[in-house]
């Protein structure tokens, strides 16, 4: 439970977007993990049985959750910690919205989008792994990876909004 | 290598999927072309982004703690309505065969009495005569 908590919580955290939601989701993850133990089959990646729990997790309490909270924003991105200090101010705010953009993009994406991304950049997984965590080819692992990673950009620099409708129209090639 | 070759494995080579061979042709690609190279920062950008992110919103030093205080709760609280109702279930069965036996006792017992005054009444009648 220890070595995934927190690579569990930020991989929830980005798509829920509040500290109390992700504690929860991670908390009942674990504890349908230990309900369903029997069914765990020996031999198969734990870690992939848990994101599987997780991601369904995650799912539920989207739809538990009517009104996506696209609103309202992350606890408060505190980038004067990252900063090294030579970083002028107006530099630092800038990288604070540009953030802010970042995650309500990651909030919004499709879950074919942010699964692969997610589990690319933060649990660090390769495509193999996330092929086959996600059961689709590494080829279109790689395309909605490409796509996701644009979006995000485009969003992050202002080139495209985040429209109340989704983002589905964004990910045409 | 040209630029649509360069741009389908941009991402593989930021994420390191890439044979050497392969990485080094990108690499060198990138290096003269400008559009190509603005491809690869736009996904490190963003790969920078999240782990800033990620640094900025780190859970406090309890979580872990907290976590496993929550799990053994949740996990308490279903064992203890799983025993709840186990002793539940347990205490009415006990009950029903409880019920059962004794009303089966009772009908034996009315029976018995039955024949008992049967037997009574038939040795009477037969001293009468």
């Amino acid at each position: 439970m220890k070595i995934y908590s927190r690579e569990f919580f930020h991989f929830a955290l980005f798509r829920l977007r509040k500290h109390e939601d992700a504690e929860d989701v991670v908390q009942i993850t674990f504890a349908k993990a230990f309900r369903s133990y029997s069914s765990f089959k020996t031999g198969s990646s734990e870690k992939a049985w848990l994101y599987a729990i997780l991601t369904n997790t995650i799912k539920d309490q989207i739809k538990i959750a009517t009104t996506r909270p696209l609103g309202s924003s992350f606890d408060d991105i505190d980038l004067e910690q990252l900063a090294d200090g030579k970083e002028a101010p107006d530099l630092v705010l800038a990288k604070k919205l540009e953030y802010e953009k970042l995650t309500r993009g990651i909030a919004s994406l499709p879950d074919h989008f942010a699964a692969p991304l997610l589990l690319r950049e933060v649990s660090d997984m390769s495509y193999k792994e996330i092929a086959e965590q996600l059961v689709v080819p590494i080829g279109t692992v790689m395309s909605r990876l490409y796509r996701a990673r644009k979006v995000l950009h485009d969003l992050m620099t202002g080139a495209v909004e985040i429209k109340e409708d989704g983002m589905e129209g964004a990910y045409e090639m | 290598m040209k630029c649509d070759q360069a741009r389908a494995l941009i991402g593989s080579a930021t994420d390191n999927e890439l044979a050497n061979a392969e990485a080094a042709l990108v690499a060198d690609h990138i290096s003269d072309c400008a559009p190509c190279r603005d491809q690869w920062d736009k996904i490190l950008e963003v790969r920078e982004g999240i782990r800033d992110i990620r640094r900025a919103q780190e859970p406090d030093g309890d979580f872990e703690k907290r976590l496993l205080i929550k799990v053994y709760r949740e996990q308490r609280k279903k064992s203890q309505v799983a025993f709840n109702l186990a002793v539940g279930l347990a205490a009415s069965a006990l009950i029903a065969i409880g019920a059962v036996s004794y009303f089966k006792t009772a009908n034996q017992a009315t029976v018995s009495v039955e024949n008992l005054v049967a037997a009574v009444g038939h040795h009477y009648i037969c001293r009468s005569r």
